[in-house]
C-alpha cells in the first residue's frame, strides 16, 4: 500500500487509547482533567495544547473514525460516512444545503484546505461592536503564525487547476484583485479529493496532526459517542451524558457513557454546540444561545468553457478574490472562490432533471463553477440565523434570507458572470430554478435581474457554520466571554467556530485554529495556576 | 423557460400537501416498515415510487435499456435508504410526509396530476409531475422537487456506471490509493 495509515502504524507503537463507544455493551463512567466534546478544528487544537501541558484529556466524537485507508475518493461513501446527516443537512425551511463534517477530525477531514488568517477588519469589528477583548490583529498574529507553522500552511506553489485559473483570468481581465490561496498540506498530490477525505494524508487535518499528538500524550478518544446532555448544578457542569452510536452512524446502541471532569470544553461546532446547550437547559437568562449563527451563504454560476477544465481534478481551491469583500458601498461583501466538481456534487447542484440535466452534465469536463461566499453578520440587514431544537431534540438552524442578502446574492451572480465571460466562457448559467445558459454577458445580466428572489428556486449552500455561542464581554449579548468561558458557568468553555460573533469573511479553519490555540493556552495557565 | 406557462397547482393541492400525513394515518394508508429488515426507511410503496420516477428524473442520464436501469436502481435504493435514515428528525419527517403524500391515492392525484398508480404511470405523466412541481409557484412543491432531485441525481452520478456518460474518468491513481478498509468505523 502506497500510503501508511497513521492510525494503524502509530496506534500500537504509541499505545493510543481509542474506544469505539458503539461496541461497548455496558455503561461506563470516565473521569479526566478536561473533557473535550468534538474533535474538529477547535477540539483538535485544544486537545493537543492541553495534553502537551500534561493534563489528562478525554476527546469525545459522535462521528466515526475513518482514516486514509478508508478514503477512496468515492463521493457517496464520503458523504455518508463523513458529513452531518449524510451531507443532507439543510436549514429549517430546507432552502440552504449545509455541508458540515462529522467524524474524528470534524470538518477538517473534508474541507478544501483554504487557510486564511481572520481578516483584520473582522477582528476590529468584533472589538468595536461585540465587546470582544484580546483579539486585535496584533494580539492574534503570533497565534496565526504558530498554527500556520504547525499545519504547514503555505500559498499553493503549483499552478492552479483550470477551474481556479478561470477565476484568476476573469479577475485579471476586469482589473480586479485576486491572490493565491494558502493551504494546509504537506506533500500534496494535487488530486482534488479534499472533500472526500485525503487519501494521502497530505492534508494537515486534525485527524493526522493534533489528534495523534494528543493520543501520543496519553489523551483518550471515544468515538461514536454522542453528547446528549450536560448536567448542571449551580454554576458548574457536573457531568456529560453521552449515547453510544452503532456502526450505521445513527442508531443509539442503548449504552450510556458518563464523563466527569473539573473542566468541560464544547467543540462540536456551530449548530451542535447550541443544540447541546439547549437540550441541557443551560442557564441562558438573556436568551442568547443559538443566536447570531452565520453561514457565509453561497451562490454559484456555472460556465461552459471551450477548453477542458476537468473541474474534478487538482487542488480544489487555489485562487480567490476579495475585490468585492470590504469596499462594498453598503452592499453585502463577498469572497469569490471556486468549488471542485466531482459528478455527484456537480449533478445535484444543477437542479434540472432528464434531458436538461444531461445536457449540462455531459459537458462536465468543460464546466467551470464560481462561488460567492457572502459575509453575513456584519450589517443590521444580516444578523444571522437561530439554532433551535426540533421534535427529536436535534438542533436545526432557522436562517432567514433578508432583503439585504437577496441584494448581495444578485450582485454576486452579476460579478461571477462578468468573471466567467471575461475568462472566455461560451455561456453562463446562474444556479437558479429560472435560469438557463446564456451566451452573452448582456443576456445573462438581464436574466439575473429578472430571477425571482424566492427560496427553493434560488440555489443556496453553506459549508461554513459559525456563531451561535457568540463571544463578548457583555452577558446580555454573548454566550461566552473573550476567554471562551460560558458566561453562566464556572467550568464550561466553548472553543470552536461557534464563538465567532460574526462570520469571518474567509474560509474559517485557520481562524478556529488560532483562536483555539489562544484560548486553550490561557486555559492551561488557569488550570495550572488554580 | 417560463414557469408561468405550466399548470399552476391550486389551493386544493396545497391543502392536500399539509393534510396528507394526517389523512393517510387516519385511513390506515400509512404503511409501516417491518422491523429488523433490510430497509431502514424506504417502504415497499416508497421503493415502487422511486423505481417509477428515477428513470424519468434521470432520463438521458441513465442507459435507455430498462433492465440496465432497474439493475442500477437496485444498487441505488439501499444507498438512498441509508442517506435518508441518517437525516436528522426534522428532514427525515419532511421526507416521510412527502412519501406519504405521494403514495396516498387522493393526495397523489391532486398534487401530482398522476391518476394511475406509480408503477402504471406513463413516462409523460411522471415528467409532467416533475415539471409541475419544479415550476409551481408554491415553494413547498419546489422544495419537494429539489429533495427528490438531489436524492436521485447525487446517487446516480455517484455510481461508476454513470461516469463515462459525463466524461469523468474516475479517481486518479486508483491502483495505489483505493484501499478497502473498515477497520475502525
Amino acid at each position: 500500500m502506497a500510503i501508511q495509515d497513521i492510525f494503524k502504524t502509530r496506534q500500537l507503537a504509541e499505545n493510543w487509547q481509542v474506544t469505539n463507544a458503539g461496541q461497548l455493551t455496558a455503561p461506563q463512567t470516565i473521569e479526566a482533567d478536561v473533557i473535550i466534546i468534538g474533535t474538529g478544528a477547535g477540539g483538535g487544537v485544544t486537545a493537543e495544547v492541553l495534553s502537551q501541558a500534561g493534563l489528562n484529556v478525554v476527546m469525545i466524537e459522535e462521528g466515526g473514525l475513518f482514516t486514509s485507508d478508508n478514503f477512496n475518493m468515492d463521493e457517496l461513501q464520503a458523504y455518508g460516512d463523513l458529513y452531518q446527516e449524510s451531507a443532507g443537512r439543510t436549514t429549517k425551511d430546507g432552502a440552504i444545503g449545509i455541508f458540515q463534517g462529522r467524524a474524528v477530525g470534524g470538518t477538517t477531514v473534508v474541507n478544501w484546505t483554504s487557510s486564511f488568517r481572520t481578516p483584520s477588519p473582522t477582528l476590529t469589528h468584533w472589538q468595536q461592536h461585540h465587546a470582544v477583548t484580546g483579539f486585535s490583529p496584533d494580539e492574534m498574529a503570533p497565534y496565526f503564525e504558530q498554527m500556520e507553522k504547525r499545519l504547514n500552511v503555505a500559498k499553493w506553489a503549483m499552478p492552479p487547476n483550470a477551474n481556479n485559473d478561470i477565476l484568476k483570468q476573469g479577475c485579471q481581465s476586469n482589473n480586479w484583485s485576486w491572490a493565491v490561496i494558502p493551504r494546509n498540506v504537506a506533500g500534496c498530490w494535487d488530486l482534488g479529493y479534499c472533500g472526500t477525505g485525503c487519501p494521502t494524508n497530505a492534508k494537515q487535518s486534525m485527524l493526522v496532526t493534533t489528534i495523534p499528538e494528543a493520543l501520543k500524550n496519553g489523551a483518550r478518544l471515544y468515538y461514536r459517542c454522542s453528547a446528549e446532555k450536560l448536567h448542571f448544578s449551580e454554576h458548574k457542569v457536573e457531568s456529560v451524558e453521552c449515547r453510544a452510536i452503532a456502526a450505521d452512524g445513527t442508531t443509539p446502541t442503548g449504552v450510556t457513557l458518563t464523563f466527569k471532569a473539573p473542566h468541560i470544553v464544547l467543540a462540536g461546532g456551530a449548530i451542535n454546540n447550541p443544540g447541546l446547550l439547549l437540550r441541557s437547559n443551560a442557564p441562558d437568562p438573556h436568551n442568547r444561545i443559538g443566536k447570531r449563527t452565520t453561514i457565509h451563504p453561497v451562490n454559484a454560476n456555472l460556465a461552459r468553457m471551450s477548453e477542458k477544465t476537468n473541474p474534478f481534478y487538482g487542488a480544489p481551491q487555489s485562487i480567490y478574490s476579495d475585490h468585492f469583500q470590504w469596499d462594498t458601498q453598503g452592499d453585502m461583501g463577498f469572497k469569490l472562490e471556486v468549488p471542485p466538481m466531482q459528478p455527484a456534487m456537480g449533478g445535484q447542484i444543477i437542479g434540472f432533471h432528464g434531458m436538461k440535466l444531461m445536457d449540462t452534465m455531459k459537458d462536465l469536463p468543460n464546466l467551470q463553477g464560481t462561488i460567492a461566499l457572502l459575509r453575513d453578520g456584519f450589517d443590521e440587514g444580516s444578523q444571522g440565523g437561530t439554532v433551535e431544537l426540533d421534535s427529536g431534540g436535534k438542533p436545526i438552524l432557522d436562517y432567514p434570507i433578508t432583503p439585504y442578502i437577496w441584494k448581495g446574492l444578485r450582485k454576486a451572480h452579476h460579478i461571477m458572470a462578468e468573471v466567467q465571460f471575461a475568462a472566455g466562457a461560451k455561456s453562463v448559467m446562474p444556479l437558479h430554478h429560472d435560469a438557463t445558459f446564456y451566451t452573452s454577458l448582456k443576456d445573462c445580466k438581464n436574466a439575473i435581474d429578472q430571477l425571482p428572489q424566492e427560496l427553493h428556486r434560488q440555489r443556496l449552500l453553506t459549508a461554513h457554520l459559525m456563531g451561535g455561542c457568540a463571544m463578548g464581554e457583555d452577558e446580555k449579548q454573548a454566550v461566552v466571554n473573550s476567554s471562551s468561558r460560558f458566561h453562566n458557568s464556572d467550568n464550561l468553555y466553548v472553543i470552536d467556530g461557534s464563538v465567532f460573533p460574526t462570520s469571518i469573511g474567509a474560509n474559517p479553519q485557520l481562524s478556529i485554529y488560532a483562536m483555539a490555540l489562544k484560548q486553550a493556552s490561557a486555559l492551561v495557565k488557569q488550570i495550572k495556576g488554580a | 423557460m417560463n414557469r408561468r406557462n405550466f399548470l399552476k397547482l391550486g389551493a386544493a393541492s396545497s391543502a392536500a400537501l399539509t393534510a396528507t400525513s394526517l389523512t393517510a394515518t387516519l385511513t390506515g394508508c400509512s404503511e409501516s416498515l417491518p422491523e429488523g429488515g433490510q430497509w431502514k426507511v424506504l417502504r415497499a410503496s416508497d421503493r415502487t415510487f422511486l423505481r417509477a420516477v428515477a428513470p424519468v428524473m434521470l432520463k438521458d442520464c441513465m442507459p435507455a435499456d430498462k433492465t440496465v436501469q432497474q439493475t442500477a436502481i437496485d444498487t441505488m435504493l439501499p444507498l438512498m435508504d441509508k442517506g435518508i435514515y441518517s437525516l436528522g428528525p426534522h428532514n427525515a419527517k419532511q421526507l416521510a410526509d412527502l412519501f406519504n403524500l405521494l403514495n396516498f391515492g387522493l393526495s397523489r392525484s391532486l398534487t401530482t396530476g398522476v391518476w394511475s398508480k406509480w408503477e402504471d404511470a406513463s413516462e409523460t405523466e411522471i415528467d409532467n409531475f416533475l415539471n409541475k412541481w419544479r415550476e409551481s409557484s408554491l415553494g413547498l412543491f419546489n422544495l419537494g422537487y429539489n429533495g427528490l432531485n438531489k436524492l436521485m441525481v447525487a446517487t446516480w452520478f455517484g455510481q461508476p456506471l454513470s461516469w463515462p456518460s459525463v466524461g469523468y474518468p474516475g479517481p486518479p491513481y486508483a491502483d495505489a490509493l483505493i484501499t478497502k478498509s473498515t477497520d475502525f468505523n
